[in-house]
């Protein structure tokens, strides 16, 4: 409920900078005008869009990132071969990938896919790793002496006592993968939100754009609900 | 003895390098233990007894000398031994209730059988009713119960006590102790028991080795001939007590003149 009064606040603001002049009524649309947008016949589509690249992309990373985190954490070894590689890799933004992914694999879902999960890697990756190395020697100890060895051990003792910091690595990589997605789509014209919202303020539906930006806020926060 | 020993250990050693400096954690320790037998190993703090128990345990490899279980040469963790540490609240698995900790070791037995099991070695421990909580919502004491159950529901035939009580209040302790000695001779379980608390060893074992600081050898080993079953405050009001007590004292306070 305190949550509402905070976005209810906001609604507030909004039309009162606009009775005010401060934002220009032609490019900032009545809230009621956005709420009516809502109801916009392509914002359903689009919205799945968004939402089966952002999981795709996801699922991607995660399949990879998990693995490899823990492989990562386990051995010194493979560590060290692949940290320079790691800490290259990681800096570069996934949308500055964006010209190049359009080349080399072309336009469409897959592409977006692979960016949200070249973004959504990192996170994972990182957390899985400082979770593994993270977890207290006595507990895979303990599950030594009872009889866990290798690949049982990690399954039964490590990965889960490193959940807790997986999890946060899920939770970042699932907003920041949010992120990509809608800006892959502003720039490349993949269905979804992104393209959804650049269509409508080309057309001149200025409330229709100010919804899909509301849906995409809606979606982070539902994001922000399943994953925390 | 008569009897085959179980476990022996032969001139023992193991040092840990540092970035600067070797520690010697053991010099050379050597002992046997029969079957059956409760052995208490004292010495002062630091003086490498939780080194000695990795030893045996198979999780360290010493330096010099061997660790035998059972006439072959441990390499590796003997299947059939087990161990109960010090630090309960950080070896029992937070995020598995109390009975899916204890049914952890056997979980190769399949579904119903592990279940009755753990249930079984929870109930021997005090714990009935207990194995839906997870260890967070269980006292000290009650969490050392579940690493005690979770350590013989196997039936291992050597268990490894690294201080199990050292972090529980005196109350709760006196009641573990009762607890494990009676528990292990019910199983018939071979014990070697770790403190730094002489009148635990002269409580619990058959036969107590006193260490040496560190690097340790052993100094005495002090055979225990108090009946059984022992009371915390009768046993402990017993001129022989007594005289077990200052006997290891003093080996502990003089290694010097240990004969």
């Amino acid at each position: 409920m305190k949550g509402l009064a905070g976005f209810a606040a906001l609604v507030g603001l909004w039309e009162l900078l606009r009775s005010a002049h401060v934002l220009p009524p032609g490019s900032a649309p009545a809230s009621v005008d956005i709420a009516r947008a809502l109801g916009n016949p392509d914002l359903p589509g689009a919205t799945a869009g968004t939402l089966i690249a952002w999981a795709a992309g996801l699922l991607l990373a995660a399949s990879i990132g998990i693995p490899l985190g823990v492989l990562l954490g386990l051995s010194r070894w493979v560590d060290a071969a692949l940290t320079a590689t790691v800490d290259f890799l990681r800096p570069i933004p996934a949308v500055a990938l964006i010209p190049v992914a359009v080349v080399v694999i072309g336009l469409g879902a897959g592409m977006q896919a692979l960016l949200v999960g070249f973004a959504c890697l990192w996170p994972l990756l990182i957390s899985t790793r400082f979770g593994v190395r993270d977890v207290d020697p006595l507990l895979t100890e303990t599950g030594r002496v009872l009889g866990a060895r290798g690949l049982r051990l990690a399954a039964t003792v490590t990965v889960p006592a490193a959940l807790p910091s997986i999890r946060t690595g899920l939770r970042t990589a699932a907003s920041l993968g949010l992120v990509v997605a809608v800006a892959t789509e502003l720039a490349t014209g993949s269905p979804g939100l992104g393209w959804f919202i650049a269509q409508q303020q080309q057309a001149g539906q200025i409330p229709a754009a100010y919804a899909g930006i509301v849906v995409a806020g809606l979606l982070g926060y539902l994001v922000h609900l399943v994953t925390s | 003895m008569a009897e085959t020993p179980l476990v022996r250990a032969a001139g023992l050693g193991k040092s840990f390098r540092g970035r600067r400096s070797t520690t010697q954690a053991i010099a050379d320790i050597g002992f046997e233990q029969a079957p059956g037998e409760f052995l208490g190993v004292v010495g002062p703090s630091g003086c490498g007894k939780t080194t000695l128990l990795r030893c045996l345990a198979g999780l360290e490899r010493p330096d010099t000398g061997t660790v035998e279980f059972d006439g072959r040469p441990v390499t590796g963790i003997p299947d059939a031994v087990s161990v109960v540490f010090q630090d309960y609240h950080r070896s029992l698995f937070p995020w598995l209730t109390a009975g899916e900790n204890v049914r952890f070791p056997i979980r190769d037995r399949g579904r119903a059988a592990g279940r009755e099991q753990a249930r079984e070695a929870l109930d021997r421990v005090g714990l009935a009713g207990f194995a839906d909580h997870h260890p967070f919502q269980l006292s000290g004491g009650m969490q050392q119960r579940v690493a005690i159950a979770r350590a013989i529901v196997s039936r291992p035939r050597f268990l490894l006590m690294d201080e199990p009580f050292a972090s529980v209040d005196a109350q709760t302790r006196a009641v573990l102790e009762q607890l494990t000695v009676t528990i292990t001779a019910e199983l018939g379980l071979t014990v070697l028991l770790i403190t730094h608390d002489i009148d635990e060893a002269i409580l619990m074992a058959d036969r107590v080795l006193v260490l040496s600081a560190r690097p340790s050898r052993v100094l005495r080993e002090v055979p225990i001939d108090l009946d059984r079953p022992r009371d915390e405050v009768e046993t402990r009001a017993l001129p022989l007590f007594q005289d077990y007590r200052r006997e290891i004292h003093r080996v502990i306070a003089n290694p010097g003149t240990a004969d």
